[in-house]
């Protein structure tokens, strides 16, 4: 039994349809990718998931029990760190953390353990009575990540949570989420770090226009990209493309210059490569075309996500 | 327990904001202070220490005071030149003192008419009393002839006294646009003139001075040639706003203030909630284990307590530096105290759950607070405005939160009208209801 299970989800404002039939599951100790273009849903399958907004339908599923937003225990099983940073500036990290901790019922011994536990885990024990509000970006980050953390959840939901932070910040809260996922909490990542994501999830969904486009390992969705074989030659001549028809497709890299692209996806993975490139090579030779370089072209996540949601700009 | 979290946090983070403390309190006090004064001078109290004052002109002709003839004034002691003349300036001396005992009046005496037009010019004295050359002659004719029926009917159409201070040789000049109280000095001076007059009279009477000879001790009726010249009261110098009068001016004025200033509290709630909508905690409160109502009695109840400390300050601070009376029953102000405070703080949040931007509560917040304040009788007391207008204030919780308060705050001898004061109460939960269950209603929504 999956800790979050979400099923057929769909949520309309007026005419516009934000999610539209989106399913997927979370393990509990999973790592679980959320991409998608701005204004794609994610956000709106979150704020579903935590309780800020009520489906038109659709279920949600979380630890065996339909969700149900009214329900404080349910309200204890998540964690939210929110794209915002949702601190108190006025106030300093331990009073922020000892305020959202007694919102979540923590009192006495405990209290005090898990703000202790959260200062660690964030790296502001040092900082903890000083005034958040003088934090740098990173330091609010890893507050607002350590608020969430507080009451020990079982599903833990990040939005952007390391968006505008130094890299030292960044690793210290990507190790933080790994951390937790070793502990057994469940975790939704949205970002639009892809690199951060590849890093972290084994399974990722990609949803655009409401609608789930893909959800699957990060391995199968990978797959279907192909690593390319890319061949820098100088200026085609003397019928250059027409000879490797069907054989190379003729691209140009960031600086203009002629490329052959030799695909390598799952469908053509059974080629002779040697045979391919022993074919190219000569065909080169025979049309006096220089080889200046070879080099490979690795799929990615980046690659795939604007393969399924195009360059088109979004608002 | 969770609302009380949240209202603990909130009174952290507001007491660590000035702003709500200048707003709430420095404001409302500095506005007391400004239209307190303001309203003294309407009134025509001094601005400076709310005192009005009087100066008074000893035009009297002394040379021509002679003593007694043979056979004037028969059956009354029989006075020379000085005796009489003493007793002249004891009569302009007494005139003057009968004033200056009177609370919320200064009274001085000027050398000359001139010098006491220059002091009204100059705004010293609001008012000047001439006692002219004749003054004491014409008492003395009236003692020669006497005729208690001028004394007993002064409207009498052939009594001497009939055109009133100048059938005495006296008169009256005020500042321009200070004719009413002019008029009011005038009646005053002629009261107490007639009465020192009768006095004088009297103890000239040997029988009645044998009777009252305590009394008559000041007037000249045996020659005693080392009496010094009567001479003045001199006025007390530390005499300021303390008496009924201008205490009166707060009265009126504090109250309204201290409602407008409590709906202020709609500008600081709103921009809270906004804060906490902007840096994204309002989300965070919202996926908490808390229900709606819970977060928004959390947002309230802070406000709620710091309108209550405010009100109290502010009647405090009537009481102790204006002198202002709290009425014969002052208990009464807490029920209402309670109500106000319970309406302005569920406006605030009906309010809170409308405006989206800071700039919108500058804008919409501010044109609710100062309107319904000037259609309430906040700014301008009840009694001056037009009914119209008292009309347009009764759908506006302020109209019920100054009515009540201005039942409660009268003058220590008159009983407030429980009824007034509990049915303003009444309706002042009525308003907190309707706003409350409003503002819980958009807040649900603004959910979805």
């Amino acid at each position: 039994m999956s800790l979050l299970e979400v099923q057929n989800l769909h949520k309309s404002f007026g005419p516009l349809k934000a999610v539209d039939g989106v399913s997927f599951h979370v393990e509990a100790g999973e790592i679980f990718g959320l991409l998608g273009p701005n204004g794609a849903g994610k956000s709106t399958t979150m704020s579903m998931i935590a309780g800020l907004l009520t489906p038109n339908s659709g279920e949600i599923r979380l630890d065996g029990k339909t969700f149900d937003p009214t329900d404080h225990g349910f309200r204890r099983l998540l964690g939210v760190v929110p794209q915002d940073l949702a601190i108190y500036p006025e106030m300093s990290a331990r009073e922020n953390l000892n305020f959202f901790a007694r919102l979540y019922g923590l009192r006495g011994e405990n209290l005090k353990k898990q703000i202790d536990l959260s200062l660690e885990r964030t790296g502001l024990g040092s900082r903890a009575d000083d005034s958040s509000g003088h934090f740098s970006g990173g330091m609010k980050r890893r507050l607002n990540f350590g608020i969430a953390l507080l009451h020990s959840p079982k599903l833990l939901i990040l939005d952007e949570p390391t968006v505008g932070v130094d890299p030292q910040s960044r690793a210290h809260l990507l190790d933080s989420v790994r951390k937790a996922s070793d502990e057994g909490m469940a975790v939704i990542y949205a970002s639009h770090y892809m690199e951060e994501v590849q890093a972290l999830c084994k399974r990722v969904a990609i949803i655009d226009h409401g609608k789930m486009l893909a959800c699957d390992t990060l391995t199968n969705l990978l797959s279907r990209l192909s690593t390319d074989l890319r061949l820098r030659i100088g200026q085609p001549q003397n019928n250059l493309m027409k000879r490797l028809a069907g054989i190379a497709d003729l691209k140009t890299n960031d600086e203009g210059q002629p490329m052959l692209v030799i695909g390598q996806n799952a469908q053509q993975k059974d080629r002779d490569l040697n045979a391919t490139i022993a074919k190219i090579l000569g065909i080169l030779g025979e049309t006096g075309t220089p080889l200046y370089a070879l080099e490979t072209h690795e799929p990615n996540l980046e690659r795939l996500f604007l393969q399924m949601t195009g360059n088109k700009l979004r608002d | 327990m969770q609302a009380w979290e949240i209202a603990k946090k909130d009174l952290l983070l507001q007491g660590r904001d000035m702003r709500a403390l200048t707003v709430l309190i420095i404001l409302p006090m500095i506005f007391i202070t400004i239209l307190g004064m303001t309203f003294g001078k309407l009134l025509g109290w001094q601005a400076e220490n709310q005192i009005l004052k009087i100066a008074f002109v000893d035009n009297i002709d002394y040379p021509s005071i002679q003593e007694d003839g043979e056979g004037q004034r028969e059956g009354y002691f029989h006075l020379d030149a000085d005796q009489k003349k003493r007793n002249a300036r004891q009569l302009f001396v007494n005139m003057m003192n009968s004033l200056q005992k009177r609370d919320g009046i200064k009274v001085e005496e000027v050398e000359s008419t001139e010098a006491a037009e220059a002091k009204i010019a100059k705004g010293d004295v609001a008012v000047a009393v001439l006692v002219g050359p004749e003054f004491f002659k014409r008492i003395d004719d009236y003692h020669d002839g006497i005729r208690v029926e001028d004394l007993m009917d002064q409207d009498r159409p052939d009594g001497k006294l009939k055109e009133g201070l100048s059938a005495l040789d006296m008169s009256v000049t005020q500042r321009k646009g200070f004719e009413g109280t002019g008029s009011v000095v005038e009646q005053m001076v002629f009261a107490d003139t007639l009465r020192i007059i009768v006095s004088y009279v009297a103890c000239t009477d040997p029988q009645l001075h044998r009777r009252n000879a305590a009394k008559c001790k000041e007037w000249a009726v045996e020659y005693d040639k080392d009496a010094p010249r009567p001479t003045p009261d001199v006025p007390d110098p530390n005499k300021k706003a303390g008496d009924a009068k201008t205490s009166a001016v707060y009265n009126k004025i504090v109250p309204g203030l201290t409602v407008m200033f409590v709906f202020f509290l709609i500008n600081i709630m709103a921009r809270s909630f906004i804060a906490e909508r902007d840096i994204g905690t309002l989300r965070r409160l919202r996926i908490a284990p808390l229900d709606a109502t819970s977060l928004l009695l959390g947002k309230v109840l802070p406000f709620f307590l710091i309108s209550i400390v405010q009100t109290t300050i502010l009647f405090s601070a009537g009481k102790l530096i204006f002198d202002m009376t709290l009425g014969p029953e002052p208990w009464l102000l807490v029920p209402t105290v309670l109500c106000t405070s319970l309406a302005a703080t569920s406006l605030g949040l009906l309010v809170s759950t409308i405006v989206k931007t800071d700039s919108q509560v500058s804008a919409y917040a501010n044109i609710v607070v100062i309107g319904m304040a000037g259609l309430s009788g906040c700014l301008i007391p009840r009694d001056l405005m037009p009914p119209n207008m008292l009309l347009m204030g009764k759908p506006m919780p302020h109209s019920w939160a100054v009515i009540a308060f201005r039942e409660i705050l009268v003058e220590d001898n008159v009983i407030p009208d429980h009824h007034v004061v509990f049915q303003s109460c009444a309706i002042l939960i009525g308003f907190s209801l309707i706003y409350f269950l409003i503002g819980v209603y958009n807040f649900a929504k603004s959910k979805q």
